[in-house]
């Protein structure tokens, strides 16, 4: 079964490399199993993990009536379905947008908050002072309300600029080094795993 | 009333939740928010089948219409009915139902993701161009993470992974949290653009 479920594997990740040939049959057909499979297992998943448990446990079994409201909400989505009665979904929308606003504007700031005071650690070694310039700088490089067309400010301005690149650089090869392993590991289910061609 | 309405929702709802938080309401706030949290994951659950239903409206006129790559379309479609019913009677962790996830969903989504690696380098092959000092810093920052990060890195300038360990520690990390207080500035006055009914934009109205 294990090798089965390797050949299996194999054939499906030389699927999807196809196109790096150029776009093809078998790729499509790869891409929309892909796709399909994930919003298939989705449902299932939401059903049988969450939902069932939700009605029978919750609702039903603890008798937890209250919930059948945030059920009745939720369900104001479809009326996206309804011609003429679209707007009843905004009903739903509104109230995932209030709630996400608010716990961003309630809770966020428990994480921001630390990491502005961290910031402002003792400049007793030359990293401190480089992070500490770093952070300013590109802090003051994304102020946009203030013209920086000359002197010190646009001087400091370029100095984020030249920041940012440096942690855009090695972010971008921090994600190559990633997808370079990602890759690494596909070649392993191949080469090792169904054709036993490397140890 | 169509308009209105959401707007006076997106507000009490947004205020409630602050108001909960950040004054003093005793066990009821605490009780309050736990069970706004619980309301909010009950809408999430009921409205599962948005996604599902769009999907399935999309590919049915597909092929219904007969449009062209219909036939990817019924795949999608053939792959989606018989994936929920396999997974709804295995069950979840069945041995059926997790065998054709892991080794056909899961394999060719992250052999799809892996794709990107190899459009990445292409990609930096033809952005790498040396054309001002700005590329020039990002080059050399991609070029001393990568070279630190792989064995042969130590082996060719040894003590180079120290030098990139240092620019993940310190510029890295300094850049990366510059942005994230300006994403979260951002986020900031964009919430309470939301919560003033002055981004309207998700109503389909426009701001």
């Amino acid at each position: 079964m294990e090798q089965f479920g390797n050949i299996v594997s194999s054939i499906c990740i030389l699927m999807a490399w196809s196109y790096l040939i150029k776009e093809n049959a078998v790729y499509n057909f790869a891409e929309h199993l892909l796709v399909g499979m994930a919003v298939g297992r989705g449902i299932a998943y939401t059903i049988e993990v969450q939902l069932q448990p939700r009605i029978v446990d919750g609702i039903i079994g603890q008798g937890r009536w209250s919930l059948i409201i945030p059920a009745i909400i939720g369900c104001l989505i479809y009326f996206r379905f309804v011609r003429g009665y679209e707007w009843v979904s905004r009903i739903c929308m509104a109230v995932w947008i209030g709630y996400g606003a608010g716990n961003f504007l309630a809770f966020n700031p428990a994480t921001y908050m630390p990491q502005i005071f961290d910031s402002f650690f003792k400049l007793d070694s030359i990293d401190n002072v480089i992070y500490f310039l770093v952070v300013i700088s590109i802090v003051w490089y994304f102020i946009f309300t203030v013209r920086k067309d000359s002197g010190f400010g646009q001087q400091f301005s370029m100095i984020g600029r030249y920041a940012l690149m440096i942690a855009f650089g090695s972010a971008y090869g921090s994600i190559t080094m990633a997808y370079l392993s990602l890759i690494i590991g596909q070649l392993q289910i191949i080469l090792r795993d169904t054709l036993h061609l490397v140890k | 009333m169509k308009r209105q309405l959401p707007l006076i929702l997106v507000a009490v709802t947004a205020v409630f939740i602050m108001a909960m938080k950040f004054f003093n309401f005793g066990p009821f706030g605490a009780a309050a928010i736990t069970e706004a949290d619980i309301w909010i994951q009950v809408t999430y659950e009921f409205a599962f089948l948005l996604g599902a239903i769009n999907f399935t409206l999309l590919h049915y006129g597909n092929v219904s219409r007969q449009k062209p790559r219909w036939i990817y379309s019924a795949i999608a479609l053939v792959a989606m009915v018989l994936t929920c019913i396999i997974t709804l009677v295995d069950g979840v962790n069945g041995e059926i139902a997790v065998f054709l996830y892991e080794n056909i969903a899961n394999r060719i989504d992250s052999a799809i993701y892996a794709l990107l690696g190899f459009y990445v380098c292409s990609a930096a092959y033809r952005s790498f161009k040396l054309k001002n000092l700005e590329a020039g810093i990002l080059l050399v920052s991609a070029v001393l993470l990568m070279l630190a990060q792989a064995p042969i890195g130590d082996a060719i300038f040894p003590g180079i992974s120290k030098l990139g360990e240092w620019i993940l520690n310190v510029p890295n990390s300094a850049g990366m949290r510059g942005i994230r207080l300006g994403a979260g500035i951002g986020a900031y006055a964009a919430s309470i653009r939301v919560i003033l009914g002055l981004e309207r934009s998700w109503t389909g109205s426009g701001s």
